[in-house]
C-alpha cells in the first residue's frame, strides 16, 4: 500500500489545524476577515493541489482523500469560528469561498480545458465539474451547519460532545452526499462511492469530535452568554449586523441616559431626604469662594434664600462668636483618611437670636491632593441641647442630693410602697447598726422597730398609707446589738402623678443623747428648784412666825420691812416656781389630766384666795360663773389660770376699781372673761404680753409686781387643754379684759382631745418605762 | 395628852423651825435628820403623826415612807409629807405609796402647816 498520500495528508491536516489554531488565537490583535480569508485561500490552494494529484484507490473504490481533507479542516474551522464569532464568521467565509471559486474557475478558462503544469497535475473540464460541486457543497454544508447547530442549541440538557460530534456528521454526510451525486451521479459504481465516502467520514467525525469540544471547552465557550441569531435568517441577513451596532449603541446611549436621570434622582431623593429630615444643605466651592444655601437651610435660620451670604465669611460671620473659632476650625481640620467632618455651634438666626446646629460635611479633594469644595448639611439641635444641658444639670443636682442624703446625719430611709427598703444612707448603719446590704429588701420594721405598741403602729401606718400624710413622732427602736435608742423619725410618703404611693421617706435622728439631756436638766432644775425653795421656806417661815408673834411682840417699826420682805420671798418663791413650770412645758412633761370640772366649783375654792387681796385694795370681785358650766380641764392647772388672770387683774387695778370673771358658753367652748378696770395696756406693749419675762414697765408708773411668766405659763396652759387665751380689749387707763377658752365638757372636741391625750400620754409612759430599763 | 410630831427634817433650820411652830401650837415633837432614823423612832416612840421630808440622808422620805408601811406595828402611823419638790409626780408617787398628804413647804407659812398637820391629826 502506498503510504505516502496518507503522509501528506496527514501533514496537510495538522498544517491547516495549527493555523486555524494560530489565528483563532491572535484574533484579538488582527481583524477577522483577513484571518478567515487566509485560512480560505490556504485550504483551497491546499484543495487543489491535493485535489489535482490525490486519490488513493483501495480495491475498486476511488477514495477522494483530498478533498475530504480540504473539507474536514475548513468546516471544522468555521465550525468553531462560528461558535465563537457567530453568523458574522459564517458569512466570510462563505464570501471567501464564493471568491476564490469565481477566481479558479476564471483560471481555467483562461487556461483551456486542460492544463498540465505537472505530471500528476491535470486540470480538466472534468475537474472543474468536481469543484463546481465542491463549491456547492461547502456552501450549503456551511448554512447547513449553522443552521443544524442553532436548532441543536435549543437542547441544552444533551451534552456538549454529542451536539458537536451530530453537527460535524451531519455536515460531513451531506457535504460528501451533495458532492458524489454531483460528480459521480451517473457512473455506475455511484452507490459504492457514497458508502465508501460515508464510511470514511464517520470515522473522520468521531476522531475529531473530541478534539473540538475539548478545544470549545477549555476556550471557555459558554451557551448562555453566547451572541445568537434570534432567527435563521438573521444568520446571513448583513443589515441586522448594523442593526445591532446601532441597537447596542443606543442601548448603551439609553442605559448612559437612564444612569444620569438615575443619579439625579438619586441627588434629589436624598436633597430631598435631608430637607425633609430637616437639614439644610450648603454647598462650598473653594476654589472660586462660592456658598450655596438651600432654601431649608435660609428657613432654618428664618431668612428668605436671597438674603443668605454667597461668601464663605459671610456665612462664617453667622456664626457665634464664642463657636466661630472651633467651626473655622472644623473645615480645616481634613485629612487624607477623613474625609468627613462634624461640629456643633450656634448660628445667629434673623430675629438676632442664637440657635445651636449640627453640621455635617464631606470634603472633595482636587488634583493637588487639597479640597476644593465642600458639602454638608445643618440639622437645627437647639431644643436637643437644651435637653440635654437641662438633663445634664439635673443629674448633677441629682447627684448633690445623693451626695447630701450620703453624708447626711440623719438616718435616711427610702422603702418601696409595700414598706421594703430600696435605700438607706451610711448613717442608717451607724444608728441601727445593720449594715446597708442588710437592710436592703427588708421591712424596716422588722429591724430595729417593733419596740412600740401595735396601736401606735397602726396609726403611724394610717398616717402615711391611708391619709398620706407626714407621720412625725418620737419613737423608740432597737439597735441590731439589742441597744435601745430614742429617736424622732419623719415619714412622709412620696405620691405619683394619680396620688398613689410610691414610696416613703423615713428620716431619723437619733435623740437618744438629747434624751439624756433633756432629763439631766430636768433634775438639775428640779434639784436646783429645790436647793433654792428651802433657804426660801426658812426666811418665809421665820418671817411669818416673828410677824405672828411666835418670837415675842413685834416692834411696830419692823412690821413693815419684815412685811416687804415676806413678800420679796414670795415674789422669789414664785418666780422659781413658774421657771420650772416653764421648764417643765417646755419638755413636753406638764401632766395634764382632763376631766369633767364645773367651773364654779374651781372660783368657789379660789374665792378664799383672791377675797382678802380684792379686800385689801378694796376692789369689788364679782364672779358670774355661767349658771354651772362644765368644762373639760385639769382642776389644777385650771384653778392655776383663773388664779393668774384674776389676780393679776387685781394686781394692776387700783383701789376702788372693779374685778369682773364672766363665765359664758359660746357653741363647743367655754369662754372666761377677765375684766378689770386697770391701768391698761399700751398698744405697742400688746405684742409682748404673752412673751416671757415680758413686764410692762409703764403701769401706771409703779413697780411691776410678779414674775413676768404668768400670761406665758397659763397660755400655754389653756392651749395645753386645747383652748386659747387672748386679750380682748385694752385701754391705757381704763382697764383691760382677758379671756381664755376651754372645750365644754362631753362635746366632739372634747372627746377627741382626750382621746388624743391618752394616747400621747401612753406613749409617754412607754418612754418612760424604757427609760427605766435602760438605767 | 399632847399629840406626838415625829419631824424628819435634815435642814437644820427648817427643823428647828417647824419644831417650835408645832410646839407652840401644843404638840409633843420629835426630829429626825434622816429616813433611817424616822423608821426606827416610828417605832420606839410611837407618835401620832410624821412630817416627813424627801430629800434626806441615808433613807429618803419615800424610801421610809415604803418601808414604814411594811412594818405592821407602824403602818397604821399616819405620814405626811412635806417638801420642796413641787412636781405633781412626786405627789402622785407619795399618794400611791401611803402618804396622808402632800405639802409644798415653799408654798406655805409654817403656820399653816401646823393648821393642816392639826386638821388631819384631830
Amino acid at each position: 500500500m502506498n503510504i505516502l498520500p496518507i503522509l501528506i495528508l496527514a501533514g496537510q491536516t495538522l498544517f491547516l489545524w495549527s493555523l486555524v489554531f494560530v489565528f483563532y488565537r491572535a484574533k484579538n490583535r488582527l481583524t477577522l476577515v483577513p484571518l478567515y480569508g487566509l485560512i480560505a485561500i490556504m485550504t483551497l490552494a491546499m484543495h487543489n493541489l491535493s485535489d489535482l494529484g490525490f486519490a488513493v484507490v483501495v480495491g475498486n473504490f476511488y477514495l477522494l482523500i483530498s478533498s475530504v481533507s480540504f473539507f474536514t479542516t475548513l468546516m471544522l474551522a468555521i465550525m468553531i469560528l462560528y461558535l465563537f464569532e457567530g453568523p458574522r464568521a459564517l458569512r466570510t467565509a462563505l464570501i471567501v469561498v464564493l471568491f476564490v471559486s469565481l477566481q479558479y474557475i476564471l483560471l481555467v478558462f483562461l487556461l483551456g480545458h486542460e492544463v498540465n503544469t505537472t505530471n500528476w497535475v491535470i486540470i480538466t473540464t472534468e475537474r472543474l465539474r468536481y469543484y463546481f460541486w465542491s463549491v456547492l457543497a461547502i456552501v450549503i454544508d456551511l448554512i447547513f451547519m449553522s443552521v443544524f447547530w442553532e436548532l441543536l442549541a435549543k437542547f441544552h440538557k444533551v451534552p456538549l460532545f454529542i451536539r458537536v460530534f451530530l453537527v460535524i456528521l451531519g455536515t460531513y454526510f451531506l457535504d460528501t452526499f451533495i458532492f458524489v451525486s454531483g460528480v459521480f451521479g451517473f457512473q455506475s459504481n455511484y452507490g459504492e462511492i457514497l458508502v465508501a465516502d460515508l464510511t470514511v467520514r464517520l470515522i473522520l467525525a468521531l476522531s475529531a469530535t473530541p478534539i473540538i469540544s475539548f478545544y470549545v471547552r477549555t476556550e471557555g465557550y459558554r451557551e448562555d452568554t453566547r451572541r445568537k441569531p434570534k432567527t435563521i435568517w438573521e444568520i446571513f441577513n448583513f443589515r441586522s449586523d448594523l442593526e445591532s451596532k446601532i441597537q447596542t449603541m443606543e442601548q448603551i446611549l439609553k442605559y448612559e441616559r437612564n444612569l444620569e436621570d438615575e443619579l439625579k434622582k438619586t441627588q434629589e431623593t436624598y436633597q430631598l431626604a435631608l430637607e425633609g429630615a430637616g437639614a439644610g444643605i450648603w454647598d462650598w466651592d473653594i476654589v472660586n469662594d462660592s456658598v450655596k444655601l438651600s432654601v431649608r437651610y435660609a428657613e432654618l435660620l428664618g431668612y428668605k434664600p436671597e438674603e443668605l451670604p454667597t461668601k464663605i465669611a459671610g456665612v462664617r460671620g453667622m456664626i457665634h462668636p464664642d463657636d466661630k473659632d472651633k467651626a473655622v476650625s472644623l473645615s480645616k481640620n481634613w485629612t487624607v483618611g477623613n474625609k468627613t467632618f462634624l461640629g456643633e455651634y450656634r448660628i445667629k438666626t434673623k430675629n438676632g437670636s442664637y440657635r445651636w446646629f449640627r453640621n455635617s460635611g464631606i470634603f472633595k479633594f482636587g488634583g493637588n491632593g487639597q479640597p476644593v469644595r465642600m458639602v454638608g448639611s445643618i440639622i437645627d439641635i437647639d431644643e436637643n441641647r437644651h435637653l440635654l444641658e437641662e438633663t445634664q444639670q439635673k443629674s448633677e443636682e441629682l447627684n448633690k442630693f445623693h451626695l447630701a442624703v450620703e453624708a447626711a446625719t440623719d438616718q435616711i430611709v427610702i422603702a418601696d410602697a409595700e414598706g421594703m427598703v430600696v435605700y438607706a444612707n451610711p448613717t442608717m448603719e451607724k444608728i441601727t447598726g445593720y449594715t446597708r446590704e442588710e437592710a436592703l429588701g427588708k421591712k424596716a420594721g422588722t429591724l430595729w422597730g417593733k419596740q412600740m405598741s401595735l396601736e401606735y403602729y397602726q396609726n403611724m401606718w394610717d398616717v402615711i398609707k391611708n391619709k398620706k400624710k407626714t407621720f412625725v413622732s418620737e419613737i423608740t427602736n432597737r439597735r441590731k446589738d439589742g441597744v435601745k435608742y430614742q429617736a424622732m423619725i419623719n415619714i412622709s410618703p412620696i405620691l405619683d402623678d394619680e396620688g398613689k404611693v410610691r414610696f416613703y421617706v423615713a428620716i431619723e435622728r437619733d435623740v437618744s443623747k438629747e434624751k439624756q439631756l433633756e432629763k439631766m436638766k430636768d433634775e438639775f432644775l428640779n434639784m436646783a428648784s429645790h436647793e433654792l425653795r428651802t433657804p426660801m421656806t426658812a426666811i418665809k417661815g421665820f418671817i411669818s412666825m416673828i410677824l405672828g408673834g411666835d418670837y415675842g411682840k413685834v416692834d411696830k417699826n419692823f412690821e413693815e420691812p419684815l412685811t416687804n420682805i415676806m413678800m420679796a420671798t414670795n415674789r422669789l418663791i414664785d418666780l422659781v416656781n413658774d421657771l420650772l413650770s416653764v421648764s417643765r412645758m417646755q419638755a413636753g412633761r406638764l401632766k395634764v389630766q382632763l376631766k369633767s370640772v364645773q367651773i364654779g366649783s374651781v372660783t368657789k375654792g379660789l374665792i378664799d384666795l383672791l377675797e382678802p387681796i380684792a379686800k385689801d385694795k378694796q376692789i369689788k370681785l364679782k364672779i358670774i360663773d355661767g349658771r354651772g358650766a362644765k368644762v373639760q380641764a385639769d382642776e389644777e392647772l385650771l384653778r392655776q389660770i383663773i388664779n393668774n388672770l384674776v389676780g393679776n387683774a387685781l394686781k394692776f387695778t387700783e383701789k376702788g376699781g372693779n374685778v369682773t370673771l364672766k363665765i359664758k358658753k359660746d357653741g363647743d367652748m367655754c369662754i372666761g372673761e377677765v375684766e378689770d378696770t386697770g391701768v391698761g395696756i399700751a398698744k405697742e406693749d400688746v405684742d409682748k404680753l404673752f412673751g416671757r419675762f415680758q413686764q410692762i414697765a409703764s403701769q401706771g408708773g409703779g413697780k411691776p409686781v410678779g414674775t413676768g411668766l404668768g400670761l406665758y405659763i397659763s397660755r400655754e396652759l389653756v392651749r395645753t387643754m386645747g383652748g386659747e387665751l387672748w386679750l380682748v380689749k385694752s385701754e391705757l387707763g381704763e382697764g383691760s379684759i382677758f379671756a381664755f377658752s376651754l372645750p365644754l365638757a362631753g362635746t366632739e372636741k372634747a372627746k377627741k382631745l382626750v382621746r388624743q391625750m391618752a394616747m400621747e400620754e401612753k406613749k409617754k409612759k412607754e418612754e418612760a418605762r424604757d427609760e427605766i430599763k435602760i438605767s | 395628852m399632847n399629840k406626838k410630831i415625829l419631824i424628819a427634817e435634815d435642814d437644820q433650820f427648817l427643823s428647828k423651825m417647824y419644831q417650835k411652830k408645832f410646839e407652840l401650837s401644843g404638840f409633843e415633837v420629835m426630829v429626825v435628820a434622816n429616813g433611817e432614823e424616822a423608821v426606827q423612832k416610828m417605832t420606839e416612840w410611837k407618835p401620832n403623826m410624821v412630817v416627813m421630808d424627801v430629800m434626806m440622808p441615808k433613807l429618803s422620805g419615800f424610801e421610809a415612807l415604803k418601808n414604814a408601811k411594811a412594818i405592821t406595828t407602824i403602818k397604821n402611823i399616819p405620814i405626811v409629807i412635806l417638801t420642796n419638790l413641787g412636781n405633781p409626780e412626786d405627789k402622785e408617787k407619795a399618794m400611791e405609796l401611803g402618804a396622808k398628804d402632800y405639802l409644798v413647804k415653799s408654798d406655805l407659812t409654817p403656820q399653816e402647816v401646823v393648821d393642816k398637820v392639826a386638821k388631819l391629826i384631830k
